[in-house]
């Protein structure tokens, strides 16, 4: 069955359990598009692992319904894969062996020319570590070459599993710049999970959020920051807050705490708009604090209020 | 046709791609070097053994035939052959199947485009390289044995004689005995490639083995004739053995050759329907 879209991945009411009883992945209908950095976020066991080893056919999906570049993956397995790089958990790496030979099995696998190995190497900048055994690599290295195994066959798609876990902070920005790079040099479709947005919401285009299995959002990094907008609020201390309500209530949500007037406001550009119509009537304000929610602290609340659910 | 023809030499073409692959995964592994350490400890343990009792032995194996190869063989066959050749056997497949287990990489080579059918016989072809490699070096230390005794001590008589067992030459009984030896350990290799990609520890595979061997000994011991059905006794059969001059197989390497079809049908089917690593 051929599909014809723009979507490099995409499932259709993704479901997976360990047994009948324990069900892992609920309706994940997964929809990443051609040239996008997708990030899969989630907390640890919230069915991340699970759902990458799905789509590269890894676990056994009864119902047939994840589709690679429009193909149903069970069907045109080799085909799916053949256009995909992975990286899974932790690199999957022969550490008796060289960085070179871990390279050059999976080169003569995918029946790649051998100046490809130079190239990748060179990318992931492990050329002068390549003779040495990988038990030898430190963390960072080893991510890099299990990077640089998912990019030998010039992948359409980059399916990376928490490709930043372990890394120092300098090790996380060299990840970053490395994938945007693929990304725009070769229109390199990447989808990396993660369980720290903070980790990657510099680089995605594109965002899904799951928890205990469920697809809680998705959509473009810019609809998630404009879940973020509804969710900033203003701290007021005034000396009369009767007056500030009555003032301020026609125009925004306001809720009289005792201590101090909370108001939801959209953007920051409101503060001031606020505190200029509480001195133009003559009210004293002897505090201001804007609380605003990160993508961080939105990511926790959505996934922390479905975990409570 | 000329399509169907491509078609299988590049099946052909990608299975080689896979067995070439499993050899480079072997370099500096244990497995490796377990084949050249296990081939070379029988023949230098009976070679020193030999050396340290020399005059002894300048008798003893000259006793009915003056050409010393016919006793130095038949010992030293029945040594490799007794407990030493299984276990070196499910040592070997144990440790070639932990270095996918150790490093995690089922994952990896089975979200590579490569069908599941390559993999398990570009895995088999590999295993069977090395213990034919096994095999190889253990004849090339064997004859190596030998002849250095017959440099050391020429009373021995090595150097005199063709290298011989049971009164025949490499060609007519050394080759098949090796040949018939091999068809007998191909039961005992099914059996642990099966439980070696099941199963992730090496220990509870080494120990299945050892219990196995164990048992067998017993049975030869107690002359159990129901040993010629038991696949890990089937090496220690090989002890005495004198090959026919028909070079037919006998009941128990025919039983060897009917386990290990039959097991490698049901690792296949296992393997491709739920082996997911």
């Amino acid at each position: 069955m051929q599909h014809k879209n723009q979507f490099v991945i995409e499932t259709h009411n993704l479901e997976f359990g360990f047994g009948r009883k324990t069900s892992i992945l609920k309706n994940i209908n997964l929809k990443v598009e051609r040239g996008a950095i997708y990030g899969f976020l989630g907390p640890n066991g919230a069915g991340k692992t699970t759902t990458i080893r799905l789509l590269l056919g890894l676990l056994k999906d009864p119902y047939h319904s994840v589709f690679l570049f429009g193909k149903n993956l069970l069907q045109k397995r080799i085909e799916c894969l053949s256009k995909t790089g992975a990286l899974i958990e932790q690199p999957s790496l022969y550490e008796h062996l060289t960085g070179f030979d871990n390279l050059e099995i999976t080169r003569q696998l995918r029946r790649i020319p051998k100046e490809r190995i130079e190239e990748v190497l060179e990318t992931v900048r492990l050329s002068e570590a390549a003779g040495k055994k990988v038990k030898a690599y430190s963390l960072g290295m080893k991510q890099r070459l299990g990077i640089a195994l998912a990019l030998l066959s010039k992948p359409e798609l980059l399916i990376l599993d928490e490709p930043v876990n372990g890394l120092d902070p300098m090790g996380i920005m060299e990840m970053r710049e490395l994938l945007q790079t693929i990304n725009k040099r070769h229109n390199t479709t990447i989808f990396l999970s993660s369980h720290l947005i903070s980790e990657v919401e510099k680089i995605v285009t594109h965002v899904g959020v799951i928890s205990m299995g469920n697809i809680l959002f998705q959509g473009t990094i810019s609809d998630l920051y404009n879940l973020q907008k509804n969710e900033l609020k203003i701290h007021i201390k005034v000396d009369n807050p009767a007056s500030a309500v009555n003032l301020l209530k026609s125009s925004y949500s306001v809720v009289d705490n005792e201590a101090s007037l909370s108001i939801t406001i959209e953007s920051k550009e409101e503060v001031n708009e606020i505190i200029r119509l509480l001195i133009n009537s003559n009210l004293k304000i002897y505090e201001a604090v804007i609380e605003s929610k990160d993508l961080e602290q939105l990511f926790l609340k959505m996934t922390n209020n479905y975990t409570v659910c | 046709m000329i399509h169907y023809q491509v078609k299988n030499i590049y099946k052909m073409k990608e299975l080689l791609a896979v067995y070439r692959t499993e050899l480079i995964k072997t370099k500096n592994s244990f497995a490796f070097w377990l084949v050249i350490l296990g081939a070379l400890f029988i023949p230098a343990f009976f070679v020193s053994t030999i050396a340290w009792h020399w005059e002894d032995y300048v008798h003893y194996l000259v006793i009915d035939n003056p050409n010393p190869w016919n006793e130095y063989s038949r010992k030293l066959f029945n040594g490799v052959h007794f407990t030493f050749l299984p276990l070196l056997i499910i040592l070997i497949v144990a440790l070639v199947f932990n270095i996918e287990h150790k490093s995690n990489t089922w994952k990896h080579v089975f979200a590579m485009p490569i069908a599941k059918t390559k993999i398990f016989f570009g895995k088999y072809l590999s295993l069977v390289t090395l213990v034919f490699l096994l095999y190889c070096l253990m004849f090339i230390f064997y004859l190596l044995g030998g002849y250095l005794l017959g440099i050391w001590k020429p009373q021995f008589g090595f150097l005199n004689y063709s290298p011989s067992y049971m009164y025949g030459t490499i060609h007519t009984n050394i080759v098949a005995y090796i040949s018939k030896s091999f068809i007998t350990v191909l039961a005992i290799l099914g059996i642990h490639f099966w439980l070696s990609f099941r199963i992730k520890n090496l220990f509870p595979t080494i120990g299945i083995g050892l219990g196995g061997v164990v048992l067998a000994i017993g049975m030869y011991i107690s002359h159990w004739h129901s040993l010629i059905f038991f696949p890990y006794g089937l090496p220690v059969l090989m002890c005495n053995y004198a090959p026919g001059i028909d070079h037919f197989l006998t009941t128990f390497q025919q039983n060897s050759l009917i386990y290990f079809s039959v097991i490698l049908m049901a690792s296949y089917f296992d393997f491709i329907k739920f082996f997911r690593g």
